[in-house]
């Protein structure tokens, strides 16, 4: 399986630069959508943040974003345990993007129809990967256990059905997801390489401007 | 469509169908209970303040509990629980909500499963600046007793702005 490189920066500032927009993309986003929860762009842009400009950007992001929108929500600031398992579930957007830019996921697809269905369930399993962690953590503050094992399974019990009960927040995040995946993702990332951000030459993919100092 | 994208699909529609059912049947079991009260009659040795709660049933009739002491750590919900003795049943709502929804207070409302029944409790918050109610955006557990001190409930069949005293 040809692994394929990750994006070189030309120089830091346009990295920060990436990773500041993209981080106030998110949080300008998500205040948007505050009204329908868990209905959120910020996961494709997670995804498309990575799959574009790897890890690099990718975490940072995940970790300012989470955190600014954890302490300042109109539903109220998470608890600060739960900021971590919010990060860890973000990530799964980051490791999607990550691997499906390493091993071509998406790439393989002969037809576009199927292009973007590939999309759409690497942002529905990546939802479901991110629902499952942060319902667990949330599980591991509401139920009690004699021990250690019953406690990490009285929580994942907890998470599982809190996930859609009393509301199908679960179901709803996964199946926005899908439809935000299959919808923006391609079209922003066939945008982006339109855009001139991205330039490809002798060392690979290469992001910002020609004639910016290299880093 | 290949096998490559069918398969992943059906595992989704499978997986999110066992989930669902899930939530479904095991929710209102283990859940559905008149839950989520840390007893809460001044915890922590934290100074106590007064608040007043008032709930209306939507056909003329109003309770008012005034002037209850409270910790100060405490929010309305645990309010709510301990004026009405516990005779509330709601479900608490995790991550992004974090807080319960409130379906019956003292036997009244609509259960989380009451085909026919539409009505609903709506929370408002006393604006004690302009003299009106304001329409709480979150729920009961997320309202602390230490930025406000005065909470309706209100049920109404349709149209939670029909609450007399509303600001907008």
């Amino acid at each position: 399986m040809s692994a394929r490189p990750s994006p070189i920066f030309r120089n830091v500032s346009s990295k920060v630069g990436i990773i500041a927009a993209f981080t106030a993309l998110n949080l300008a986003t998500d205040y948007m959508l505050t009204g329908l929860p868990n209905v959120k762009f910020m996961d494709a842009f997670y995804f498309i943040a990575t799959f574009e400009f790897g890890l690099s950007v990718g975490l940072p992001v995940v970790c300012f974003t989470r955190t600014a929108y954890a302490i300042v929500n109109p539903l109220g600031a998470a608890p600060g345990f739960l900021i971590v398992f919010l990060v860890v579930g973000d990530s799964m957007y980051v490791l999607s993007g990550y691997l499906s830019r390493r091993f071509r996921l998406v790439e393989k697809e002969s037809s576009a129809g199927d292009r973007v269905l590939s999309i759409g369930l690497i942002g529905l399993f990546s939802a479901l990967g991110f629902d499952l962690i942060t319902n667990f953590g949330t599980g591991l503050s509401m139920v009690g256990g004699s021990g250690l094992q019953s406690h990490l399974w009285g929580a994942l019990v907890f998470g599982l059905i809190t996930m859609n009960f009393p509301l199908p927040l679960g179901i709803v995040h996964e199946a926005s997801d899908f439809l935000f995946f299959s919808t923006l993702v391609p079209s922003s990332l066939a945008l982006l390489s339109r855009s001139g951000l991205i330039t490809t030459g002798p060392l690979g993919r290469v992001i910002g401007k020609r004639g910016d100092n290299q880093n | 469509m290949n096998c490559r994208i069918f398969a992943p699909m059906m595992i989704a529609i499978a997986l999110l169908g066992v989930f669902w059912g899930l939530a479904e049947y095991f929710g209102p079991r283990l859940l559905n209970i008149p839950s989520g009260s840390n007893d809460s009659s001044g915890s922590q040795g934290t100074a106590n303040m007064n608040v007043t709660l008032l709930i209306d049933f939507g056909n003329g009739t109003k309770l008012w509990f005034n002037d209850t002491k409270v910790a100060r750590t405490e929010n309305f919900y645990t309010v709510t629980y301990n004026d009405v003795r516990g005779d509330l049943e709601a479900v608490w709502n995790g991550y992004p909500i974090n807080a319960h929804l409130v379906y019956k207070i003292m036997g009244y409302g609509c259960g989380s499963t009451s085909p026919g029944c539409n009505g609903y409790w709506s929370l408002w918050v006393w604006n004690a600046s302009i003299g009106c109610w304001s329409y709480s955006e979150v729920g009961a557990d997320l309202v602390s007793v230490q930025g406000v001190t005065m909470v309706a409930w209100y049920f109404a069949d349709n149209d939670p702005h029909s609450f007399p005293g509303n600001c907008s």
